[in-house]
């Protein structure tokens, strides 16, 4: 499990995380959804520790060292391999770093995503790249995998396929923490969601609990946002008499 | 050994500019030497007067202090060593760029990974460059103190060398 | 094999009832019957895209109901008699009928409207 307790972050002036405590056990797929802005990925980072923070963050009990750091893997929107290397000596570079690799999932996921393993990542197109990113933190062998809005740029079939095929290959260990803005896509594929505004957290649900409620997970976010669905009338009845 | 040295490598980075670089530098170092070989010769040369034919040593001409003749001749290897330590900022900054590789560098379950990776090199071009100048200061001191005949040598050539660097 | 293939998900109620009711419906039509094999969670879940927590509730549910019996280890099997089957359809009915009826009362309409209704469209 990967325990947050009263986690802050503070850049300049602003508050990126505010006072955040998050539990993420294993086995569960959980999205974290939130405004630009909001956290997501200072939350990500925090727990990778990619930058400091105030409060105490745990993996499996232990502070988060090079120890166990490894049983974290984290797939990126803004990307993180190495552009002149081609597939298979990421492959490599990665085995050679991380004992768990699994070689049946990294050829098996290149295939299926029909990516090739000789040429340089930076020939690829961006939802080539995003794929590869998620290959490889699938692929590590770690025990939670942290990807930050990994599918900006994939049409819509491939990030269908892809949630089928993680759904797959996940092992009942295996957690996925997965930020996105596609929340109606991913409804049916995540079993937890969690909420960041402001740096804090403002929801926190299981989806067969909204399930049973009856409801849906787009209009848990809006409630919990308070999200007025005449906002964008009102907005309209104003200007129109402004220039009426 | 060959593991090592893998483990300095930095993945996919172009190490042609730095290797090219470190060629170049070595080169116009190298070629700043024979101008010290040239001011070394010319002003040996100085100490003896032609009687016809043949050459004949003044006994009385003092040969110029080493640290002169020397002068700014070998600093090109100093200067080498420190553009070589830029390549560690240069290699930081290749992990930052296009893709975040810093990312999976900082995620690494080894320490000192990206220490290594970005630093060992650049420092041993630059340990290089500081090795080929000593070597070759102390060469030149060798065969000034030896080649010039004794009767023209002025006392305390080596700590002269130290009195002009500070 | 269980075939998944004439499933979709809506919108509007929970997965995994919608997944229930998919597989009741089949045993009514017949396109499911005694011993036939369910899809294993993790396959069905990759399959639909869904959770497998859904999948499991859906699962257990069955399993509840009689309809389905797991073995530890093995694939999870269908299990039926002409008891249930007929239960089975008696509920279907009364539910899709009721679906209707307040359907047809929302309209506004009578119950002698409706009945003319029937007796009109059925050819």
């Amino acid at each position: 499990m990967i325990e947050l307790k009263n986690v802050t972050k503070a850049y300049s002036g602003k508050t990126a995380l505010d006072n955040v405590s998050l539990t993420l056990p294993r086995g569960e797929i959980v999205g974290l959804f939130g405004e630009n802005g909001a956290g997501k990925t200072t939350l990500m980072k925090s727990i990778l520790g990619f930058i400091k923070y105030n409060g105490e963050i745990t993996l499996d009990g232990q502070p988060v060292t090079t120890a166990n750091i490894s049983k974290i893997s984290f797939a990126t929107s803004e990307h993180s391999f190495f552009p002149n290397l081609n597939a298979e000596l990421h492959r490599d570079f990665y085995r050679h770093h991380f004992p768990t690799f699994s070689d049946k999932r990294f050829y098996g996921l290149m295939e299926f995503f029909d990516l090739p393993l000789k040429k340089p990542l930076r020939s690829f197109s961006t939802g080539q790249k995003n794929q590869f990113e998620v290959i490889m933190a699938l692929s590590q062998g770690a025990d939670y995998i942290l990807m930050d809005e990994p599918f900006a740029g994939n049409d819509v079939f491939n990030r269908e396929d892809f949630y089928k095929v993680l759904l797959g290959i996940l092992e009942p260990h295996e957690t996925v923490l997965l930020s996105t803005h596609l929340i109606e896509e991913v409804s049916g594929f995540i079993g937890r969601a969690v909420l960041i505004h402001s740096g804090q957290i403002v929801g926190d649900v299981d989806v067969a609990d909204l399930e049973e409620q009856g409801t849906s997970l787009i209009d848990y976010i809006k409630q919990t946002y308070n999200y007025r669905a005449d906002r964008v009338s009102r907005a309209l009845s104003i200007l129109t008499d402004e220039e009426g | 050994m060959k593991n090592k040295f893998r483990n300095c490598i930095l993945p996919g980075y172009n190490y042609e500019g730095e290797k090219t670089t470190f060629i170049v530098m070595m080169i116009l170092s190298g070629f700043c030497c024979l101008i010290y070989d040239y001011r070394y010769s010319t002003a040996r040369n100085r100490l003896y007067d032609w009687n016809g034919k043949e050459k004949v040593l003044n006994v009385h001409a003092a040969m110029p202090d080493f640290a002169d003749l020397l002068g700014w001749t070998l600093w090109g290897f100093l200067i080498s060593a420190g553009i070589m330590l830029i390549y560690i900022g240069v290699r930081y900054n290749y992990l930052h760029q296009e893709s975040k590789s810093i990312y999976l560098m900082r995620r690494l379950p080894s320490k000192g990974e990206i220490f290594r990776r970005c630093s060992v090199i650049p420092l041993a071009e630059a340990l290089i460059f500081v090795l080929c100048w000593l070597v070759l200061l102390l060469l030149f001191f060798a065969i000034y103190m030896i080649s010039t005949p004794d009767e023209c040598l002025t006392p305390g050539q080596w700590s002269k060398i130290w009195e002009v660097r500070l | 094999m269980i075939s998944f293939d004439g499933f979709t998900i809506e919108d509007g109620s929970p997965i995994y009832l919608q997944i229930i009711l998919y597989i009741k419906r089949c045993i009514i039509a017949g396109t499911i019957v005694d011993g036939d094999e369910l899809p294993s969670r993790r396959v069905l879940s990759a399959l639909l895209g869904v959770n497998p927590n859904t999948i499991q509730k859906a699962y257990r549910l069955l399993e509840d109901e009689g309809l389905i019996q797991s073995h530890s280890g093995a694939k999870s099997c269908v299990v039926l008699d002409s008891r249930t089957l007929q239960r089975l359809r008696a509920e279907l009915l009364e539910s899709d009928i009721k679906n209707i009826i307040s359907a047809m009362k929302q309209t506004g309409l009578e119950k002698e409207e409706v009945i003319s209704l029937i007796k009109k469209y059925w050819e």
